[in-house]
């Protein structure tokens, strides 16, 4: 007889997951299914708003990633107000893109700090009291130290630019706020009460090195664990360098051939379809010409990182030249990895935000622009999760008539639902009771893609992983929960 | 904002003053701040996170502010907080005591610590404070006054909470 496990909730990600798992009659994997079951509103929210609430509004998604709502609709409502990212000013672009990477910075050290790195440091069997980061600063006081400032460094950023470290405002239509003054530019490049801008490329630099000692010990298991080939999306600039602020999308294959050839974003709707599913809120993103089957992608980190041609920062390309080493070149397709590249993009935000502290624009000037009105924005970044889509259109009134909104973990569903099952598949092999080390696993294959399931699906509620074991009439045999 | 004393008192209020007495924190540091008879850093936090134990890392004595659904005999509840070196922690935000518990393994130290738990009563989006937790605020404001006379008079270290006379 077919049966089924189920794991609810997923710890340590942001948001509500479950998992099922349905074996069949020889007790092996028939299907895993990696459910969302917060329910999807914003879309509908905003409806009948004006167009300018729109950035203040949709950051309220999220309370890790605000910034890059914010950033992708104002992108989106920029084009409203008749301002394409080439003609924003550009004082109000480089104070954005600051923005936009110290948010990037923030959220890599959260999730790698915060998150992840107990699964690396204590491993698999690890009882559950060490899987936190009091346990991380326990045994590792100086990476947990280390952690701690980075994130802070990109918090109190965001907050110099926008006012609040969560939820404030920089963006307004056609432009930026405000610049930084003198006194707090200096603040962030000497590092007066924070570490200076050197230090947080040092300590980037050496989380790198963590991630290749820990590589160096365990290669064989991240080779293996929750590999599988799939597509790969991101935005490039024009010569083909990563790029997270404003660019074109591109979309490999498993062997690293182009299937989306670098199209302007606001053309995203000619490419790209969402599929659902009725045991998921979360919708099923894929590339029409490739169907529903064959045309989904990763994003985030690993997906950046393989779609690019190089990385703009020195540092951070070096380490990229030396990642793919490993893979002979090709895409790598390997969850686990996509924690290196996260760390690499740290250490490039790092060095972008160093960039940018040295050039006067952030401290002000040409701030806004205005141009002719449109009835319908569309903007697109590269959040820490990865590529965000906001689409809004609107009556002459400017009042919001249809929004969608393709979040990063959304483009990811289905990557997460097949990283399930490659872990699945090798743990479940006759076996038919859920063990810590199972449930670990699945976890932390989960975790890899750092997914935000209250931003994917706009929830309101609260955040944990159910593990469910169906046979194959549909009874559950097991259930595990976390928090137990 | 009050003129930060890092050295010295740190309050951090807890909530979210979009949902209802969720926002119950914010209004207890929102009655404090200009406070001419008050020395103190304020804090308004969605969540604890990691980063607080930096945040609390120079100071002598820590009160964490936190509205609560428990229906508590004064409306309010004053206790005193401990660290913690095994928490339950499953993302990112932490308890009070996981983030003394942290000020404690990463910066070897760890300030004097009081826990505020002020009852509410609803918690919907766009809702103000409710009649009845406004009056727990009254009284729970009024008792840190008082408490914070009277930790100043018996120890020495308080009196910096208040300004010179």
């Amino acid at each position: 007889m077919g049966q089924k496990i189920v794991i609810d909730p997923v710890t340590r990600v942001e948001g509500h997951g479950r998992v099922t798992l349905r074996l069949d009659e020889a007790g092996k994997i028939e299907k895993a299914l990696f459910h969302v079951i917060e329910f999807r509103g914003f879309e509908r929210f905003i409806q009948g708003r004006p167009f300018w609430e729109a950035p203040v509004l949709v950051q309220r998604l999220c309370g890790i990633c605000p910034v890059s709502h914010h950033l992708a609709a104002a992108k989106a409502i920029d084009r409203i107000v008749g301002i394409d990212p080439e003609n924003l000013p550009y004082a109000a672009t480089q104070i954005r893109r600051l923005l936009h990477y110290a948010q990037t910075l923030q959220s890599h050290a959260l999730h790698f700090f915060y998150l992840a790195s107990p699964d690396l440091l204590f491993g698999l069997e690890a009882p559950k009291e060490k899987r936190n980061v009091i346990a991380v600063a326990q045994e590792y006081r100086e990476l947990a130290r280390m952690g701690i400032l980075l994130r802070k460094y990109g918090q109190e950023l965001i907050q110099a630019i926008a006012g609040k470290k969560i939820h404030g405002i920089a963006a307004i239509p056609g432009g930026v706020q405000k610049g930084l003054t003198t006194k707090e530019r200096d603040r962030f490049l000497k590092g007066i009460d924070l570490p200076s801008i050197d230090t947080v490329i040092e300590w980037s630099k050496a989380s790198i090195d963590l991630m290749k000692d820990y590589h160096r010990k365990n290669r064989e298991w991240m080779d293996d664990f929750a590999t599988y080939p799939s597509g790969h999306l991101g935005l490039v600039k024009e010569d083909g360098a990563m790029e997270l602020y404003n660019g074109r999308m591109r979309a490999i294959d498993s062997s690293g051939a182009i299937i989306l050839p670098d199209i302007p974003d606001y053309k995203y709707l000619d490419y790209f379809a969402e599929g659902v599913e009725r045991w998921s809120y979360l919708k099923f993103p894929y590339l029409v010409e490739r169907g529903r089957e064959n045309g989904w992608n990763r994003v985030g980190p690993l997906a950046r990182i393989n779609v690019c041609d190089y990385i703009p920062s020195p540092l951070a390309e070096a380490e990229r030249l030396e990642f793919f080493e490993f893979s002979g070149g090709k895409p790598v397709e390997r969850s686990l990895y996509y924690h290196w590249a996260r760390l690499i993009e740290m250490l490039h935000c790092a060095e972008l935000i160093r960039d940018l502290l040295g050039d006067p624009a952030i401290l002000g000037g040409e701030l806004t622009a205005t141009g002719k009105r449109r009835p319908v924005g569309i903007g697109v970044i590269e959040a820490p999760r990865g590529t965000l889509i906001h689409h809004y259109q609107v009556d002459e009134k400017g009042r919001i008539e249809r929004c969608n909104l393709i979040v990063s973990t959304t483009h990811n569903n289905e990557p997460i639902n097949r990283a399930v099952q490659s872990v699945a598949n090798r743990l479940l092999d006759g076996t038919r009771k859920i063990t810590n080390p199972m449930l670990n696993q699945i976890e932390i294959a989960v975790r890899a893609y750092d997914p935000c399931l209250s931003c994917a699906t706009h929830a309101l509620g609260e955040m944990p992983l159910k593990v469910e074991l169906l046979d194959e009439t549909g009874t559950v045999i097991d259930v595990r929960t976390r928090p137990e | 904002m009050c003129e930060p004393a890092p050295n010295e008192l740190v309050i951090l209020g807890i909530g979210n003053d979009s949902r209802g007495d969720d926002g119950l924190a914010w209004a207890f540091l929102d009655a404090l701040e200009g406070d001419p008879h008050l020395q103190a850093q304020l804090l308004y936090r969605y969540q604890l996170q990691p980063e607080d134990a930096d945040a609390i890392a120079q100071a002598k004595t820590v009160v964490f502010v936190d509205a609560t659904k428990d229906p508590l005999e004064r409306g309010f509840h004053w206790q005193s907080g401990l660290p913690e070196r095994q928490p339950q922690v499953h993302s990112h935000w932490l308890p009070p005591s996981a983030v003394l518990g942290l000020c404690q393994e990463v910066f070897g130290t760890c300030p004097e610590a009081y826990i505020l738990a002020i009852s509410g009563e609803q918690w919907e989006l766009g809702q103000g404070l409710s009649v009845p937790a406004k009056k727990r605020l009254k009284a729970a404001l009024r008792f840190f006054r008082q408490w914070l006379l009277l930790s100043s008079s018996l120890n020495p270290a308080h009196t910096t909470f208040l300004p010179p006379r």
